[in-house]
């Protein structure tokens, strides 16, 4: 409602582009009331600023040049950063920081920023807009230490993060980024020999990994069927939802993830991808595996874990956990699982019907538009919002979302990750890197960032997950057997 | 309008994740006939439709799910709803080309119990410094996998268009066969808008009806 107010209030304007040394800009007017529209990247970010109370309107009207870099060398586009925010081009420095590995190092961005500076003390010699710079670099620096807090993440001499220091130190002693940066060293040395400390260290590619402290003895032989369905969805809630937290959003970009670099395909890339991934592949296969189980299972007896597998992809629903219910639905209409016709023939109709359902979620149909809304709409809201036909699983679905309603405990959101891979991956195969003279294509990282935006903003809204591990079920999880191929048959 | 087609193959294209799938698939749609735009990315990458004969056009629906091809379920799920496939390997990586075996057997697997027609598809055949597998190899593994064997280039725009072609044409044969058939909970192929079926059904009871007295 808001936005479409914000649109309908500014007409924007195209101004055409202005060419210099390096860089071609975007130029637009825009006539807004209060504020501009904010594009749908800083919506998803809510960056947006409705300082004003609701209700409390100025009508001034009034026009405002946006000057958006859309393509420039390495250089202008770092220097941007210093700019873009006088340029009303307010969003750049978040789509800079969450994209600029496609194009330049940490290291490099460092080094052409503090030349900036160096230049500006030199020739200029006005300490006014020596000033300019020094603030612009601050508010550029802290956003970057807040923001990706990963791409200092160098040991053992973390040569980035000294780097910003020992500018810091110079040029804004006692400052909060220089605080931010002296924290944020310290924290990673201590995580570091944390790692080393742990055998091996964390490898991010392997599945939800047990805290060290659980070293309970567990009887392993529990069977699924004891575990209550909440408890599962619960359980998988936790665990996706803290490898989904730790998802460095720039890794899901599609030159990163694809490893279109021939030079990274030697490097593990993405290991925070790869991490929600291998999760995924593990939860289809305790799927497969707890329906297969025994050979000689009889058909009532795998519809009864069918069965359950379909109330657990429910419970998923109603905590907002796409990312499981996808690898629950996607095995249960996995080959080895569908051919059990006699087993299927046995589940009830209702379970049926919750199955079709939560199927048609993540139906294919129009780009997978049934699950891309569904996520906009339920994305930050604090409860799922469920309208099933089956009867009796409204009549528990409710309850269930009374209960959570009454125990105030927000629901967080995790999405299938797969959806935003494969959008990434197309946006990096449409759209060219480079564009005339070789400049970098600045307006396909914004495209980019659009998609970037959803993911950190469902990543915040992750946190309203109020969850404990239960030692026995994630014991439990991790001891299932991964069927080979052939044995699924 | 829509524009009539008299049948719908559903295709997969597969292959390692660095073989260029999407960009083979980008430019086969490309600005030409699409008819389904996708908002939410803004790039049209999911159907086109291919002239088989003078008058008689098949619309292609087109599976991309790169970048999930780790998602073992999810491309699986695809196979069985398919019915047609590029299989791709990148000329200039022998590992691409080496990993072909065990895409088909996974498809194999999980298409059960219809089937897939397949073409080899070696791309990136611009790069003639860097190739890694010749044609004659190639075309002897397409021989004993029972394929027709095609070399591509996207960047170069080389049989682009005739890669999925050839694969059109090939299902299409089969269909008119009989090898091939519509089947009620199968997406593969699609009869298309065909008009006044529903009338002809109708009339064809009547006449049934008035016989006995």
């Amino acid at each position: 409602m808001k936005f479409a107010w914000a649109a309908k209030m500014s007409s924007v304007q195209d101004w055409g582009e202005e060419v210099e040394d390096g860089a071609i800009y975007n130029v637009t007017l825009k006539r807004v009331q209060i504020q501009q529209a904010a594009n749908k990247g800083a919506r998803w970010l809510g960056v947006e600023n409705d300082r004003l109370p609701p209700g409390h309107t100025v009508s001034q009207l009034e026009t405002c040049k946006i000057r958006s870099i859309r393509a420039g060398t390495q250089q202008r586009l770092a220097e941007t950063l210093l700019t873009a925010f006088a340029d009303n081009d307010l969003t750049y420095t978040s789509i800079f920081l969450y994209t600029y590995r496609t194009f330049a190092s940490t290291e490099t961005v460092l080094k052409l920023l503090f030349a900036r500076y160096e230049r500006v003390g030199d020739s200029e010699g006005a300490s006014d807009s020596r000033g300019n710079v020094r603030n612009a670099l601050a508010s550029v620096l802290r956003a970057w230490l807040d923001q990706c807090p990963e791409d200092f993440q160098e040991p053992p001499s973390y040569p980035s993060l000294r780097r910003v220091l020992e500018f810091l130190q110079r040029a804004l002693p006692g400052s909060e980024p220089l605080r931010k940066a002296q924290t944020l060293l310290e924290q990673l040395q201590a995580q570091h020999s944390a790692e080393l400390e742990a055998e091996g260290g964390f490898h991010g590619n392997t599945p939800f990994c047990l805290g060290e402290e659980e070293e309970v003895e567990i009887e392993l032989q529990e069977d699924f069927l004891s575990f209550e369905a909440d408890l599962v969805a619960e359980q998988l809630t936790y665990m996706d939802s803290a490898l989904f937290k730790k998802v460095i959003p720039h890794q899901c970009l599609g030159s990163i993830w694809s490893q279109r670099d021939r030079k990274q395909r030697k490097k593990q890339a993405a290991p925070t991808i790869r991490a929600t991934v291998t999760q995924f592949n593990a939860v289809t296969a305790c799927v497969v595996s707890t329906v297969l189980h025994r050979r000689r299972l009889r058909p009532h007896q795998r519809a009864r874990v069918i069965q359950g597998w379909i109330d657990i992809a429910q419970e998923c629903r109603i905590r907002k956990n796409f990312s499981s219910l996808r690898a629950i639905i996607s095995a249960l209409q996995s080959n080895p699982l569908y051919r059990l016709k006699k087993a299927w023939a046995c589940v009830h109709k209702d379970s049926i019907q919750t199955f079709e359902e939560l199927s048609d979620i993540f139906s294919d149909h129009n780009n997978h538009l049934t699950s891309r809304e569904l996520l906009m709409r339920e994305g930050t809201s604090k409860f799922a919002s469920l309208e099933s036909c089956a009867k009796e699983l409204q009549k528990r679905t409710h309850k269930r979302l009374q209960l959570q309603k009454d125990m105030g405990a927000m629901q967080g959101t995790i999405p299938y990750l797969g959806t935003f891979l494969t959008d990434l991956t197309m946006l990096d195969t449409a759209l060219p890197d480079l564009v005339e003279g070789g400049l970098i294509n600045f307006e396909k990282r914004r495209r980019e960032f659009e998609v970037i935006a959803q993911i950190k903003l469902l990543q915040s809204a992750c946190n309203s997950y109020c969850l404990t591990p239960d030692p026995a079920f994630l014991r439990w999880f991790k001891s299932q057997p991964q069927y080979s191929e052939e044995e699924r048959y | 309008m829509e524009a009539i087609w008299i049948y719908q193959f559903r295709l997969i294209v597969i292959g390692d994740s660095t073989v260029g799938k999407s960009c083979l698939l980008r430019r086969f749609t490309e600005g030409k006939f699409t008819d389904i735009s996708d908002p939410t990315v803004g790039v049209d990458f999911f159907a086109r439709l291919v002239e088989i004969e003078p008058g008689k056009r098949i619309k292609l629906q087109l599976w991309d799910t790169a970048g999930q091809e780790r998602f073992r379920s999810i491309t699986r799920s695809y196979y069985r709803n398919s019915v047609g496939g590029l299989l791709v390997f990148d000329l200039t990586n022998r590992r691409s080309f080496e990993h072909l075996k065990d895409w088909l057997e996974e498809a194999k697997m999980h298409v059960q119990p219809f089937q897939i027609v397949f073409l080899l598809v070696g791309h990136k055949c611009d790069l003639v410094q860097l190739r890694q597998v010749s044609r004659e190899e190639a075309e002897k593994v397409a021989l004993a996998f029972g394929m027709k064997y095609i070399e591509t280039s996207a960047k170069g725009t080389v049989n682009v268009e005739e890669s999925f072609t050839l694969l059109t044409r090939d299902i299409y044969e089969r269909v008119k066969r009989g090898e091939i058939n519509i089947q009620e909970d199968w997406e593969g192929v699609k009869s298309g808008f065909v008009p006044n079926v529903v009338h002809s059904s109708e009339e064809a009871v009547k006449p049934g009806r008035r016989c006995p007295c």
